[in-house]
């Protein structure tokens, strides 16, 4: 069933067994895991089923700290959320990244990857991806022509990544509204969250509109769905019992904010050709590829963070703009447009000089996590949306082990490369000084926002514990990556939508027990 | 310490012996794969840099120790023996690191080298 809130009657009071806040992917993958169940679900969507830019407005915000994109334009706010435009890249995280690393400020999850694993299976269905196997073995015999560079799998090994099309808001807007139990009402956002006196159990929420209505929902359990910035932004605005915001008595609400960094940072020169799809993706067409990963062995005996390094043709990779200097309008669409514009440019233009050496060249670009980080953080602005809800600000900042790491990274793989003898690798220009520990504004993050209400068994180290449910609060849960306590190398969305299924299927057992 | 006139004194006389003796160039000379991916004025003012940011006394003793060993080795067997230092260099963690680029310490002797027989020949 599909309401409107703009065209309900002020004041209105809406009622159900769990409300779900935010229709992006992880809001969206929770709400397919009940329906025919006996349970009546609220899904809340402050947008509409298009981008309309009065609603994207309420994700504007400041930036300051390390350079960042223009925060309107870093999410999409419509039903569907930021899967309306996303690259689809998909891999799981490893077994490294849950763990408590001593090298590694603040990591160690309370869950593991086993833990994740069956979840894991159940998101590549909604995503609509090929089997849950990440073996490139697996993916040798399947697809043609995975010729894998012969280096030491022990230092470097292939990382293997699939491809979502899915594109959550058309994909699932008639499955959501035919749902007998789902109610989804769009232009419902929530301003606040209201706890009882003592703060433990959250009784309502407030939702407001464009058209100045303001209603209210109730339910057994509340889940916040809204991305990890504003769902810190509604925690910290929700001050009904406390000023310092709902579930925030440690000051964790907002902190160690991460990213992953994503930045060129080498140049592989190959000294032959070495025809291979393995390392190469164009969108909508390739099933499975792979980046170059670091083993864990070489991580710990580094010290140093887990991050790959994917290749670009050098040529193409030398004339495409810093992210951070295409993606700079307001407005998602436009900032899109403008960087697609760049990257089109540049191949067309590299066309013309591929011969000599280059022409068996690549530029490797990182992708890798960043150290949890408490000062890298999220808090409320004094200028209010339209709606009368402080907007969100960002302060983002990186630390000298993220330097490091992205250095050592790259001179394992000249290492390798040097072994096998296939080709060289030169560092670029901001990381040939080891003892320079800064970043240059051409450093992007990959839109990945994480980590603001990290996982934590205490509540003195975290916002929600092993289940995601908000410490101290009996039915207030958080959904996504802001429950991420690290950040891993992949990009999220495979990762966050297995979380948001295991708090599901917690919830379904909560019920279940309660029922019975 | 090593400088570009120390490492003149242990080159030039070297590789005199061979050019007397070979029409080919010598591949302690050469730093076969960077050759196929950077231009001889790249590979010069790498050898030149690499004097410069790492000298060394024991490098030079080292240097003319390999040379000695090596300059009458027929072609085919020196490029074996050298490929088989630069893996060792590489296996072992004995890189540095050149205007970025990652290399064997072997390679950039030979980007030294290579340096002086390209002057030799100017």
């Amino acid at each position: 069933m599909y309401i409107d809130a703009r065209e309900l009657e002020a004041n209105s009071t809406i009622e159900g067994d769990i409300c779900i806040i935010g229709a992006g992917a992880a809001g969206i993958s929770i709400a397919l895991d009940w329906i025919n169940s006996p349970f009546k679900v609220i899904l809340l969507e402050g947008g509409g089923f298009e981008y309309e830019d009065e609603i994207q407005d309420s994700y504007d915000g400041k930036t300051s700290g390390q350079k960042y994109y223009p925060l309107k334009s870093s999410r999409l706010h419509y039903f569907g959320g930021t899967t309306g435009h996303w690259a689809g890249m998909c891999s799981p995280f490893d077994p490294i990244d849950f763990r408590e690393r001593d090298w590694v400020p603040n990591s160690g999850w309370p869950i593991t990857k086993e833990d994740l694993d069956p979840f894991y299976g159940k998101a590549h269905e909604t995503l609509q991806l090929g089997p849950f196997n990440y073996d490139f073995e697996y993916w040798r015999h399947v697809l043609p022509n995975l010729n894998p560079f012969p280096l030491d799998n022990n230092v470097v090994w292939n990382k293997m990544w699939q491809y979502s099309l899915a594109r959550f808001g058309k994909l699932y807007k008639d499955t959501i509204v035919d749902a007998q139990n789902i109610q989804l009402y769009t232009y419902a956002n929530v301003t606040a969250i209201h706890a009882n006196p003592s703060g433990n159990l959250i009784g309502e929420a407030t939702l407001k509109n464009h058209t100045g209505k303001t209603h209210t929902v109730k339910a057994k359990y509340f889940i916040m769905a809204c991305g990890a910035i504003q769902n810190a932004r509604l925690l910290l605005a929700s001050k009904s019992v406390s000023q310092k915001g709902l579930g925030n008595d440690n000051d964790l609400v907002g902190r160690y904010f991460m990213e992953h960094l994503e930045v060129p940072s080498a140049e592989l020169w190959l000294s032959k050709p070495f025809p291979t799809d393995l390392y190469s993706w164009t969108y909508g067409k390739t099933k499975a590829s792979a980046e170059l990963a670091i083993s864990e062995h070489m991580q710990e005996e580094h010290r140093i963070l887990n991050g790959t390094a994917s290749l670009v043709p050098l040529n193409i990779g030398r004339l495409q703009k810093p992210k951070l200097d295409t993606w700079t309008n307001e407005d998602p669409k436009k900032a899109m447009k403008n960087m697609m514009r760049d990257w089109e440019k540049a191949t067309e233009k590299a066309k013309k000089d591929n011969k000599g050496a280059i022409s068996k060249a690549y530029q490797l670009n990182t992708r890798i996590e960043q150290s949890p980080n408490p000062n890298s953080r999220i808090t409320l602005g004094s200028e209010m949306d339209a709606l009368g809800t402080p907007r969100a600000n960002l302060h983002w900042e990186l630390t000298a082990l993220d330097k490091r790491s992205i250095r050592k990274i790259y001179e394992l793989i000249g290492q390798q490369m040097g072994i096998s003898n296939l080709g060289r690798i030169r560092l670029l220009e901001f990381l040939q000084d080891p003892n320079d520990h800064g970043f240059p504004d051409k450093v992007n993050g990959g839109w990945h926002h994480m980590g603001t209400t990290r996982m934590a068994n205490s509540p003195k180290e975290g916002v929600v514990d092993s289940n995601c449910k908000v410490h101290g609060i009996e039915n207030l849960y958080v959904a996504g990556s802001g429950c991420f306590t690290t950040s891993g190398a992949p990009n999220p969305t495979l990762t966050l939508l297995a979380l948001s299924l295991r708090l599901s299927n917690h919830l379904k057992s909560l019920l279940k027990k309660v029922m019975t | 310490m090593l400088s570009l006139a120390g490492l003149a004194t242990v080159a030039v006389p070297s590789y005199c012996v061979w050019k007397n003796r070979n029409d080919k160039k010598n591949p302690l000379y050469e730093p076969r794969i960077l050759t196929t991916i950077l231009e001889p004025s790249e590979i010069v003012e790498m050898g030149r840099m690499y004097c410069e940011q790492f000298p060394d006394t024991g490098l030079e003793e080292k240097l003319q120790v390999f040379l000695m060993d090596n300059v009458d080795t027929e072609n085919k067997n020196l490029e074996s023996i050298l490929e088989q230092e630069v893996k060792k260099d590489y296996q072992t963690g004995n890189t540095v690191i050149l205007d970025g680029w990652i290399l064997s310490e072997t390679e950039a002797v030979q980007c030294a080298l290579f340096s002086f027989s390209e002057l030799n020949q100017s």
